[in-house]
């Protein structure tokens, strides 16, 4: 297995545990909280915090769509 | 002589009906734009402006969490969301640094966005992107 192997597979498994946790919190939704709901309950704490979550949102936009692509 | 009673359910769904046209039609726009032109880079910034000045500057509060969600729940998920974001973000770093400059890529280290370069070649793909930040956008928005 190579080092780019390993890289990508890193991806794959926090991908894969991210997938998990939406799966999971929709089936035991009272064992575990939405994304939904964690993302409000940080928009509900400081305004640094929520300027911080539409920051990342902006980025993504950013790097993806304006920057990169075809 | 009065206006025929629209359904109540109808009239509720034609806010997200209008929602979800824009949506499509602006993923649409955004899909037709070449990368890293001006147009490109201001099809994202006027929604991120207009999406950061309303979460920012609004008056009405964040909706409260239903009170079954907002204790233990809440706090295992924030837990778990730390972990994966946070490790996420570690990986990315360690890729990142392995390149012999921030703009050449390392074909032993590659970044996420190096991976997900190809994919984004494709029309579909991009539309769907757009679609999806757009969505998230409107979601932020409707906290």
């Amino acid at each position: 297995m190579t080092t780019r192997d390993v890289t990508i597979a890193g991806f794959i498994v926090l991908f894969a545990a991210a997938a998990v946790l939406v799966v999971v919190s929709r089936v035991h939704n009272a064992r575990l909280a939405h994304f939904g709901d964690v993302i409000r309950a940080m928009f509900q704490r400081h305004v640094m915090i929520r300027a911080t979550v539409l920051f990342g949102w902006a980025w993504l936009g950013w790097h993806f769509l304006a920057r990169t692509g075809a | 002589m009065s206006a025929e009673p629209v359904p109540s359910r109808v009239a509720a769904a034609r806010p997200a009906y209008a929602v979800a046209v824009l949506i499509v039609a602006y993923a649409a726009f955004g899909t037709m734009l070449e990368p890293g032109t001006l147009p490109s880079a201001l099809a994202v910034l006027i929604p991120a402006g207009a999406v950061g000045a309303v979460s920012l500057y609004r008056n009405r509060p964040v909706r409260p969490l239903d009170a079954d969600v907002a204790g233990a729940p809440l706090r295992r998920s924030v837990r778990l969301w730390s972990v994966v974001i946070i490790a996420g973000l570690l990986w990315e770093a360690w890729a990142f640094f392995h390149q012999p400059a921030w703009d050449v890529a390392n074909h032993d280290y590659p970044t996420l966005s190096v991976l997900v370069a190809p994919v984004l070649e494709h029309d579909a793909v991009i539309f769907a992107a757009w679609a999806a930040w757009l969505y998230a956008g409107y979601r932020l928005v409707r906290l």
